[in-house]
């Protein structure tokens, strides 16, 4: 091989290594691949303010000494910048520049003022006002960030039906009540509820899911956050979601319920409802919208009697015990869901 | 060599880190833990369905929040265990943003029904009762716990994760099922004389879920790939077996008298692969996708399912107040089931019958497009309007053979308007129309509705600072005509008729703040289902009977009052009292129906129940409280089946410190 190949060869190999290197460098860089002007626009802040960091927003007064104790125990404040070393996530990085929020506030005056029986505030108008903020820019202060949130939770979020309506982060994220930044589990059917009120009644009617009692919850069946399938049920299908917890009803089996069970809310109210099993109509009516009933008299066209008829007509499921499906067949040899 | 050595040193200086950043100070901040412990006294007179989920016998409870920042480190801990039977507890550990682990647990207990068969004839020996299980009570203790473990390589968001839950359900249920000669002719070959059975069920079901993924973030587009799979165990009483007669079999009948399977639960696995993918979120395009495949086999018999879901989702917005969205969806159901079963008589296993009449299960699938547009004319009004074309295709031999239609389509329009015309008023409107389309072939069942109308108004009204109401009316109506339905052979009967459904629903609340300290909120809810069609029975007529227009109506109130009281600085009260009536009946009018007594007896429902619930926290100032919650249910059924009244009381006495 001449001396000029190899030149050539050992050179386009550094270039590879270096192209690698660089583009693994940049891999981490968000590139969106145009920007939302409008509400960019709106959570940039103040144009004419600087950053002043967290340590010169609060060192005059200690008003919000606890919300930043909370910010810096959760995961929000684990976050450092691997090149200063310093919080990647600050007060600033929500509320925008604070230096003309904090301008001519300093620890005497905030004394002379506590002397005086009152309290120095500052000039907070200068800040982001982000609870008249639209939803969707309210949203964005916390995906410019959280595009790449580890749990993939907010994957649907954009087209979510809660995105849809101008529902914001902040909404369900009390982001400064404390370390956990998110609502514990058995209060979301308090934050649920609060919008979804008329809801809230279907978990008092006699057959339900104990929501109410706190016992299941509303982000067991639902993700808040949007998913594929409709009303944001977790899994990608009605069936898979109920399959979470009932796995004995969902097959497949040999013998099965024509595709009526491929939607377990063709038959059942999952909120609640005033018949036995979440049913939405009760048995027998529930059997003979699709099916005739069995014989209602006799061979010589009598009535047949109340003994019968309470055999046949108050549950069909007395005898056709395994209605979402069953693998034996029944003793005429079909599939009767008898056994 | 000289060369290599500068060229090396030039790409460190490039890539590497000169000097270190002095390392950040976190703040120290002091745990916090918070106990309680107390007695729960439960008295509970009449059926415990009074309180359905929850485990009545007395019993010690505590529990608490601990949390703690030892930097890098961060740990809660929080739970609750009112007995060993009815728990719940969260463990978080955090390491810097590397590590996050979460274990969620949870128990609660369920009551469940002991249904008592009715003989209305005890001289008649057809159709008999076989109650097998008298005065058993029945309950199933259900447990979910879930793992989750997260690592994040340092300094670039590429997560590995994992996940576990497991679901288990353990304790004894009622088996309903037909006893005899397992058919509806019983032992003795009287016709239309079914024996009837109930007993006991051993149960031990558990359902785990295990997952692994990872998601990295690769420029402008995030991806994450995730394998999860899934075991359903039937452990308990896997099958029941019963000695059926032969007599009563249906001419032809392939099996003769012996003992045989029933009720089987079989044991279920499968998985579920994903990948999901979408853009950045700050885009003014913002594109997501996701394509799963989920795989179910059914151990016991073979039969096995495969659904392929595909969706994407588009948004753009060209402008601040204009956006639109776009979703697509596909959905592939696969299932396979063997062409025969082979059952053996279990007391002489030599004996077996092979079967080969089992039609095969459907196999569809299903796209779906929707397109929606939200438009902000001013400030405070949006208007959307959205438009969905669903159109299900199933396997034309399956679809044959169930008497289905080939082919569904579904066209959904749905318009909506949310304002703030005034600054006290918040006035959402929604109304919702969906067409379907299955043919208007006689010989196939419809039970889609073809028209279809929802309409749902929200109002929310502040005319106070003190006073807030909320007001909301939803409505649904359908309507299925050329509606067939099925005889006893499974053959449509050929007689198409007309069902009609309507539902509504009222809520209304308002909520009262009295004063800084009191706070009052009353709420009334109606709710109203009817359905009305045409019935047919078998009759021994030529022909059928049919029962025209026959109505099912459910009917349920609620009132519902809760208060909120600070009387001291360091005492509060909450109080709760929710009442609820319930009713449901459906109008039979042919006179066989109605004589000697009318079918709809059987499955009348009259229920009320009153849940009373007061708790209170008293402070004392050296860190210690004492608190108080009391519950109590009065469960009134009238229903003429199975009545089950009871009621319950819980009275729990706490004692907690805060440190």
């Amino acid at each position: 091989m001449s001396l000029r190949r190899t030149v050539y060869l050992v050179s386009l190999l550094v270039l590879s290594f270096l192209t690698i290197l660089y583009g693994c460098e940049t891999l981490k860089k968000a590139k969106p691949i145009y920007s939302i002007k409008e509400y960019e626009r709106m959570i940039v802040g103040r144009l004419d303010a600087d950053y002043v960091g967290t340590d010169n927003c609060l060192k005059a007064c200690h008003t919000h000494d606890k919300i930043r104790t909370y910010f810096d125990a959760s995961t929000m404040g684990a976050q450092l910048s691997s090149e200063s070393g310093m919080p990647l996530v600050d007060c600033e990085s929500c509320h925008g520049p604070g230096s003309l929020a904090i301008e001519g506030i300093t620890p005497e005056k905030v004394e002379e003022d506590k002397r005086q029986g009152g309290q120095t505030a500052c000039n907070y108008e200068t800040l982001l006002d982000l609870e008249s903020l639209p939803a969707g820019a309210q949203s964005l202060i916390c995906l410019k960030c959280h595009t790449a949130h580890a749990l993939f939770n907010v994957h649907n979020w954009n087209a979510s039906e809660h995105a849809q309506n101008d529902v914001s982060c902040s909404d369900c994220h009390p982001v400064h009540i404390g370390a956990d930044l998110t609502t514990k589990p058995r209060d979301t059917k308090q934050m649920c509820l609060k919008c979804h009120q008329e809801i809230g009644a279907e978990f008092s009617l006699p057959s339900r899911h104990p929501v109410l009692e706190k016992k299941i919850l509303c982000t067991d069946c639902h993700d808040p956050h949007g998913f594929i399938s409709e009303r944001i049920l977790r899994k990608t299908t009605v069936k898979e979601t109920c399959l979470q917890c009932h796995a004995e009803k969902g097959g497949p089996f040999l013998y099965e319920h024509a595709d009526t069970t491929e939607n377990c809310i063709t038959c059942h109210s999952p909120h609640g409802s005033v018949n036995n099993n979440l049913l939405k109509v009760r048995e027998p009516f529930l059997c003979l919208q699709c099916h005739t009933g069995h014989k209602m008299n006799t061979s010589v066209g009598s009535p047949s009697s109340l003994d019968s008829k309470s055999a046949f007509y108050t549950r069909c499921t007395d005898c056709h015990s395994q209605i979402h499906g069953t693998d034996i067949p029944s003793a005429s040899g079909t599939g009767r869901f008898i056994q | 060599m000289k060369k290599i050595i500068i060229f090396g040193l030039m790409i460190v200086a490039c890539f590497g880190r000169i000097g270190l950043a002095d390392e950040y100070a976190f703040p120290e901040i002091k745990p916090e833990l918070y106990l309680w412990g107390g007695y729960r006294n439960v008295q509970l007179d009449g059926s415990a369905r009074a309180e359905e989920y929850e485990y009545v016998d007395d019993s010690f409870a505590f529990g608490g929040e601990f949390y703690a920042f030892p930097f890098p480190h961060r740990i809660h801990v929080e739970g609750e265990v009112l007995n060993g039977n009815d728990y719940f507890g969260d463990v978080r550990y955090a390491y810097k943003d590397l590590v996050l682990f979460r274990w969620l647990t949870r128990k609660l207990y369920h009551n469940l029904d002991n249904i008592t068969l009715r003989d209305f004839d005890s001289a008649a020996a057809t159709p008999s009762i076989d109650i097998r299980d008298a005065g058993d009570t029945y309950g199933v203790k259900t447990g979910l716990d879930k793992y989750f473990l997260r690592l994040k390589t340092p300094d670039f968001p590429l997560h590995l994760y994992t996940e576990a839950r497991i679901f288990h359900r353990k304790g004894t249920l009622q088996q309903r099922f037909l006893g005899g000669s397992g058919y509806y002719n019983d032992a003795a070959g009287n016709v239309d004389s079914p024996e009837r059975a109930t007993i006991d069920r051993d149960i031990h079901w558990e359902t785990e879920d295990y997952t692994i993924g990872t998601n990295n973030h690769l420029g402008p587009v995030e991806l994450d790939i995730a394998h999860t799979a899934m075991r359903f165990t039937p452990k308990g009483d896997e099958a029941l077996v019963e000695p059926y007669d032969a007599a009563g079999f249906p001419p032809g009948s392939l099996r003769a008298a012996g003992s045989y399977e029933h009720n089987r639960i079989p044991e279920l696995k499968g998985y579920t692969n994903t990948l999901k993918a979408h853009t950045s979120y700050t885009g003014r395009i913002v594109a997501s996708g996701t394509l799963s495949n989920t795989n179910r086999e059914n151990n016991y018999s073979g039969a096995e399912a495969d659904t392929l879901v595909g969706h994407g989702e588009l948004v753009w917005m060209p402008a601040a107040n204009l956006t639109f969205f776009t979703k697509y969806r596909y959905q592939a159901t696969d299932v396979d089931n063997p062409d025969s079963i082979t059952i053996v008589d279990k007391l002489n296993p030599a004996t077996s019958y092979t079967y080969t009449n089992i039609r095969p299960s459907i196999d569809s699938h299903v796209n779906r497009i929707t397109g929606a547009m939200r438009y902000k004319p001013l400030r405070n009004i949006t208007l959307k309007a959205e438009c969905t074309r669903e159109r299900r295709e199933r396997e034309k031999s399956d679809a044959e053979a169930w008497h289905l239609p080939n082919s569904t389509t579904r066209d959904i329009y749905a318009l909506s308007l949310y304002s703030r015309f005034m600054k006290k008023v918040k006035l959402s409107a929604k109304y919702v129309y969906q067409k379907t389309n299955q043919g208007n072939d006689d010989s196939v069942i419809h039970y889609e509705p073809e028209h279809s109308g929802q309409g749902v108004l929200s109002l929310s009204w502040t005319p106070l600072s003190w006073m807030t109401a909320f007001l909301n009316y939803n409505f649904t109506k359908d309507r299925t005509s050329h509606l067939q339905l099925l005889d006893y052979y499974g053959s449509v009967v050929g007689q198409a008729t007309d069902r009609a459904r309507s539902r509504e629903r009222l809520f209304g609340s308002i909520t009262f703040q009295l004063t800084e300290k009191l706070s009052l909120s009353p709420s009334y809810t109606y709710l109203y289902n009817e359905v009305e069609q045409d019935l047919i029975y078998d009759a021994y007529t030529s022909g059928n009977l049919v029962d025209d227009g026959v109505k099912d109506k459910s009917k349920v109130h609620n009132c519902a009052v809760n208060v909120m009281y600070i009387p001291a600085n360091n005492l509060s009260i909450n109080a709760m009292v929710n009442y609820t009536k319930s009713s449901g009946e459906f109008h039979p009018g042919i006179s066989e129906a109605l004589n000697p007594g009318s079918i709809a007896l059987f499955s009348e429902v009259r229920k009320e129940e009153i849940v009373c619930e007061l708790e209170g926290t008293y402070n004392f100032t050296n860190g210690w409280d004492v608190g108080l919650r009391y519950r109590y249910t009065d469960y009134d059924d009238e229903s003429f089946d199975n009545p089950e009244s009871g009621d319950c009381s819980a009275t729990m006495m706490m004692i907690s410190k805060k440190w």
